[in-house]
C-alpha cells in the first residue's frame, strides 16, 4: 500500500528510528529526505495511545486507536498512563495507585505489577507492548522494512532506576536502543534544526504525566543543556483530576460512595473529565457529561474556563517553581532567554501558555505539533548516531545528583545535577574503625541530605582491606556516566589494589534473565499479535476505500461500463462484510479485490492533468 | 601517563592531550590530566569565558561518543572516557573558584585542610551573615529583604576577591611562594560567601514560590 522510496536505506549504517514513549501518546520518527519526519502509515495518524485494552475473556490484549474506544464501553479492561509507574515500587506509588482500576502487587524481586484480567504484568512489560505497536506502525510506514535500533526518550527529571525500566521495556519489546535521551532536549533538537537558532533557549514540557523545564544554548549546531528540572509526577493527568474532584463533589450524593470509588466508574469520569479538558482549550466554556446507561446515570455540567484555570492554578504554579530552579542553576534571569519551546499536549491549554508567557516575558513558539516534537527530536539523534551528520551535537547533563550514603545517613554527593554527561568523577573516602577490612556502599540518587530520602540506586562491598587503624586506608569511588546518563561505580583501596565494581542495577530494574523469559512470552504470542493489527489495518484501509467510493457513485453509475459497475458494487458488499473476516488473508483478499474493482473508477476521475498529480496513489486518497 | 605532547598516531604536536587535531585520532590516556593541557590553554587564571567555551565546543565536535557509534567497542570507550575528562576539565576551569583552585595545586599551593584559619574578624562578620539569614527565614518580609540585600553584598565582596586573586596569579607565583598563602585564604573566604549566598538563593526561591 505505501509507495515511498526507501532511499534511507542506501546508507550503509542501519537508519536508527526516534520514539517518543508517552504518558498518553507513543509515536516514531526517522530522518528521511533531508529532515525528521514522523512515520505514518497511510490512513494512519502514526500515533499510538499509549494504553492497552484486556478483553473479558482473558483473550490478548490490544493496543492502538482501538483502545480508546474500549475505554468508552469497558473501562474496567483498559489501562492507560502507565509510564507513571515506570520503574517504581509499589511504596513508591501509593498515593497514585487509586487512579489505577487493577490491583497492584508485587514480584519476588520487589518489582511493581498488575493484576489485570487473570495475568500479572509489569509497567515494563505493558511499556514493551506499546513500543511492539509503534514499531509495527513504522514498519508498516517504511513500507514492510522493520527497523530494529531505536532512540527512545524519557523525561529529564527520570532517574535511573526509571531509564533502566525504559530500556527494559525496549528489551522485552526486541528494540536495540541506541540512546536513551531527555524529552525536552529532543524537542530542541528538533526546534533547532527547523529555525537554526542561536542563543539561549527554555524548553517548557508539560506531557500526559509528567513536566520537565530544560534551559539549552544553541552554538553553531552544538545543543548545550545548561540545566534542567521537573517532576515526573505532574501532567495533563493531574489538570484532569481537577475536574474528576469536581464532579465526584456533585456524583456522590447521586450515587454513593461506593460506585464512586468503582475503578470502572472512575476510569469513565475520568475519560470525561479530559473531553471537557479539551474543549476547554478550544472554547471558554464546555459541558462535561458523564453517563452510565447501564445505571440510568446521566449527570452533566457546564464548566467555564476561568473556573477549571482557578482548579490548576496550583499545579501550574508548581511548574513555575521549576523554572525558576532551572534559571536558578544555569545562572540566568528569565530576561536572558532567547526563546521558549512549548511541548506535551498539556501546553495546549490557555492557562499553562499564558503563566509561561508571562513568567519569561515573551511568547512561546508553537511551530512545530507539540505531541510530535520530542519524536522527531529522537530521529535526529537516531540520524546523528548512525552516522548521518556531524553537524549537529547534543551536550546533555544528568538531572539528579549522584552519592554514597556516609555514616549517620547524610549524602556525600559525588556528581552534582546538571553535571555535562558523560563524565567521571573520583572521591576518596577511608575506614571509620580500626582493622576494618571492608566498608558497605550505598549508591542515591536525588537533591535531598539524608539517604533515606533518596532514591537507592544498588549497594555493594569492598573487601579485602587490610587491616590498619581507622582513617588509614585509601580509598577511592570512581563514578562514571556515559552518554546515556547510565552509572558505573567502582571502588579501589590503594595500598592493595582490592577492588570492587558495580555496573548499578536498579531496585526496581530486571535482570537479564527476567527480560529473557519476557521476550519470550511476548515473541510468543507476536504472530497472533501481528496477524490481528494487520487484519484490524487491513479493514481500516477498506473502510476508507468504500467511503471513497460510495461518495462517487453517481459519477461511477454513469461513467462506467457496466461490468466494471457491477464488479464495484459486488466489492463494495465484500468490502462492507470484511467485519466478520478474522483470518487475515481473507480480508487481504477482499482489500486486493476492492482495489482492482476501484481502479475503472479512478481513472474516469483523473482528467489528464490530475492524473499526473495524483498518479500511483490510490482513489481514497484522491 | 600520556604527558608527551604529539600525537601517538601521526606525532604531529597536540593541542589538546585527548585527541589530535591534525590525524583525529583519540589520544589513551589514564590518569586525570591537568585541565590546560586538556583544554589545550596557557596556564593563566584570566582565561577569557568565550574561548574557553569556544575550545570546549570544538573538542566535542572532534570526540564526542555520538560520532564513534559505529567504531569498535575500544574506539567507543575512549570516546567516552576522553569526553568525560573534558568535561570534567572544562568544570574545573569554568568556574572562577575551580580554577583558583586548580591552579593553586598545580603551583604546590596549600590545599583545603592544611590552611583553614581565618582572621577573627572575618568570622564575626560570617556570625552577622548567619543572623540576618535566621531571620530572613523565619522573619516578616522586610528581614527577608535584608538577607536578599545581604545576597547582593556578599556578591560584590566575592567579585573584589577574585580580583584580587587575579592580581596575586599574575605573575604566575611559583611553587613556594607566600603568595599561594594568601590565595589559599582568599579561596577560603570565598567558600564561606558561596555557602552563604547559596543559602540566600534558596531563600530568594522559596520566597518566590507561588507568586
Amino acid at each position: 500500500m505505501a509507495f515511498i522510496e526507501l532511499n534511507v536505506l542506501n546508507n550503509t549504517a542501519e537508519p536508527i528510528l526516534g520514539i517518543d514513549l508517552g504518558t498518553t501518546n507513543s509515536l516514531a520518527a526517522l530522518w528521511r529526505d533531508g529532515r525528521p519526519e514522523i512515520l505514518k502509515p497511510e490512513g494512519h495518524p502514526g500515533r499510538i495511545p499509549s494504553a492497552l485494552y484486556f478483553p473479558k475473556d482473558g483473550g490478548e490484549p490490544a493496543v492502538g486507536q482501538v483502545v480508546r474506544e474500549r475505554a468508552l464501553v469497558d473501562p474496567e479492561g483498559t489501562i492507560f498512563s502507565i509510564k507513571r509507574f515506570m520503574g517504581c515500587g509499589l511504596a513508591d506509588v501509593k498515593d497514585e495507585l487509586e487512579s489505577v482500576q487493577f490491583p497492584a502487587s508485587e514480584t519476588a524481586e520487589g518489582l511493581l505489577q498488575f493484576d489485570v484480567r487473570g495475568r500479572k504484568l509489569t509497567p515494563q512489560e505493558i511499556s514493551a507492548r506499546i513500543l511492539m505497536r509503534v514499531q509495527d506502525v513504522a514498519c508498516k510506514a517504511l513500507g514492510g522494512h522493520k527497523l530494529k535500533r531505536a532512540v527512545i526518550t524519557v523525561p529529564a527529571y527520570f532517574d535511573d532506576t526509571q531509564r533502566q525500566a525504559t530500556h527494559d521495556a525496549a528489551r522485552i519489546a526486541g528494540i536495540d536502543v541506541a540512546r536513551i535521551i531527555n524529552e525536552p532536549t529532543a524537542a530542541s533538537l528538533a526546534y533547532g534544526l527547523d529555525q537554526r537558532k542561536e542563543g539561549k533557549i527554555a524548553v517548557y514540557d508539560l506531557g500526559g504525566g509528567t513536566f520537565d523545564i530544560s534551559i539549552l544554548s544553541i552554538d553553531s549546531g552544538v545543543f548545550r543543556v545548561l540545566s534542567t528540572s521537573g517532576d515526573t509526577h505532574l501532567g495533563g493527568d493531574d489538570l484532569d483530576r481537577t475536574l474528576v474532584a469536581l464532579a465526584l463533589e456533585e456524583l456522590i450524593p447521586k450515587v454513593g460512595q461506593e460506585t464512586a470509588q468503582d475503578p470502572g466508574f472512575l476510569q469513565g469520569l475520568r475519560l470525561a473529565a479530559e473531553r471537557c479538558k479539551h474543549e476547554l482549550s478550544l472554547n471558554p466554556e464546555a459541558d462535561f457529561h458523564f453517563s452510565i446507561p447501564d445505571q440510568d446515570l446521566r449527570w452533566h455540567r457546564r464548566v467555564k474556563r476561568a473556573e477549571f484555570e482557578k482548579l490548576i492554578g496550583p499545579l501550574v504554579a508548581r511548574t513555575l517553581d521549576a523554572c525558576r530552579r532551572v534559571l536558578s542553576d544555569a545562572k540566568l534571569q528569565a530576561s536572558d532567554i532567547d526563546e521558549v519551546v512549548l511541548v506535551g499536549g498539556s501546553t495546549r491549554v490557555p492557562a499553562v501558555r499564558k503563566a509561561v508567557e508571562e513568567f519569561f516575558g515573551r511568547a512561546p513558539h508553537n511551530e512545530l505539533d507539540p505531541d510530535q516534537v520530542v519524536a522527531l527530536g529522537a530521529a535526529v539523534q537516531g540520524h546523528i548516531l548512525s552516522g548521518g551528520t556531524r553537524d549537529i551535537l547534543l551536550m546533555d547533563v544528568t538531572s539528579l545528583s549522584l552519592g554514597l550514603e556516609t555514616m549517620g545517613g547524610a549524602v556525600s554527593k559525588i556528581v552534582v545535577r546538571n553535571s555535562p554527561i558523560p563524565c567521571q568523577v573520583t572521591e576518596g573516602f577511608t575506614t571509620y574503625a580500626d582493622n576494618q577490612t571492608g566498608i558497605d556502599f550505598n549508591i542515591v540518587q536525588g537533591e535531598r541530605e539524608l539517604a533515606a530520602d533518596c532514591r537507592s540506586l544498588g549497594r555493594f562491598k569492598l573487601t579485602g582491606i587490610p587491616p590498619m587503624p581507622a582513617g588509614m586506608a585509601k580509598v577511592s569511588v570512581r563514578f562514571q556516566l556515559d552518554a546515556n546518563g547510565v552509572l558505573n561505580v567502582t571502588a579501589r583501596e590503594e595500598s592493595t589494589g582490592a577492588i570492587a565494581e558495580i555496573e548499578v542495577q536498579p531496585m526496581h530494574g530486571l535482570q537479564d534473565d527476567q527480560v529473557e523469559s519476557m521476550l519470550q512470552a511476548s515473541y510468543d504470542n507476536a504472530q497472533d499479535d501481528f496477524d490481528h493489527r494487520r487484519a484490524a489495518d487491513l479493514k481500516v484501509e477498506i473502510g476508507t476505500m468504500i467511503r471513497a467510493s460510495e461518495s462517487n457513485m453517481e459519477i461511477a453509475s454513469q461513467a462506467l461500463d457496466p461490468e466494471s459497475l457491477a464488479d464495484l458494487k459486488d466489492a463494495i458488499q465484500k468490502g462492507h462484510d470484511v467485519a466478520t473476516l478474522k483470518d487475515v488473508n481473507e480480508v487481504q483478499a477482499v482489500r486486493d479485490e476492492l482495489e482492482q474493482a476501484t481502479l475503472p473508477l479512478a481513472a474516469i476521475l483523473m482528467d489528464s492533468v490530475a492524473k499526473k498529480a495524483v498518479a500511483g496513489k490510490h482513489l481514497s486518497e484522491i | 601517563m600520556a604527558t608527551s605532547n604529539s600525537c601517538s598516531d601521526c606525532g604531529k604536536a597536540l593541542e589538546s592531550v585527548l585527541c589530535c587535531a591534525h590525524c583525529g585520532s583519540l589520544q589513551q590516556i589514564s590518569e586525570p590530566q591537568d585541565p590546560f593541557l586538556v583544554l589545550g590553554l596557557e596556564p593563566s587564571f584570566a582565561i577569557d569565558s568565550k574561548a574557553l567555551d569556544r575550545q570546549l565546543l570544538a573538542l566535542q565536535r572532534r570526540m564526542h561518543p555520538d560520532f564513534f557509534s559505529g567504531e569498535s567497542p575500544e574506539i567507543r570507550a575512549r570516546a567516552e572516557h576522553n569526553t568525560a575528562e573534558l568535561n570534567s576539565a572544562h568544570e574545573r576551569l569554568a568556574a572562577e573558584s575551580e580554577r583558583a583552585e586548580t591552579l593553586l595545586a598545580r603551583q604546590g599551593g596549600p590545599d583545603r585542610e592544611s590552611e583553614r584559619q581565618m582572621p577573627k574578624s572575618f568570622l564575626m562578620e560570617v556570625l552577622d551573615w548567619n543572623e540576618i539569614l535566621e531571620d530572613g527565614r523565619d522573619g516578616d518580609a522586610k528581614a527577608a529583604q535584608a538577607a536578599l540585600d545581604l545576597g547582593s553584598e556578599l556578591l560584590e565582596k566575592r567579585a573584589e576577591l577574585f580580583a584580587e586573586i587575579g592580581r596575586l596569579f599574575d605573575p604566575m607565583p611559583s611553587p613556594g611562594d607566600s603568595t599561594l598563602l594568601d590565595i589559599r585564604r582568599a579561596l577560603n573566604a570565598v567558600r564561606y560567601l558561596d555557602r552563604a549566598l547559596h543559602q540566600i538563593e534558596e531563600l530568594r526561591l522559596e520566597n518566590s514560590t507561588g507568586k
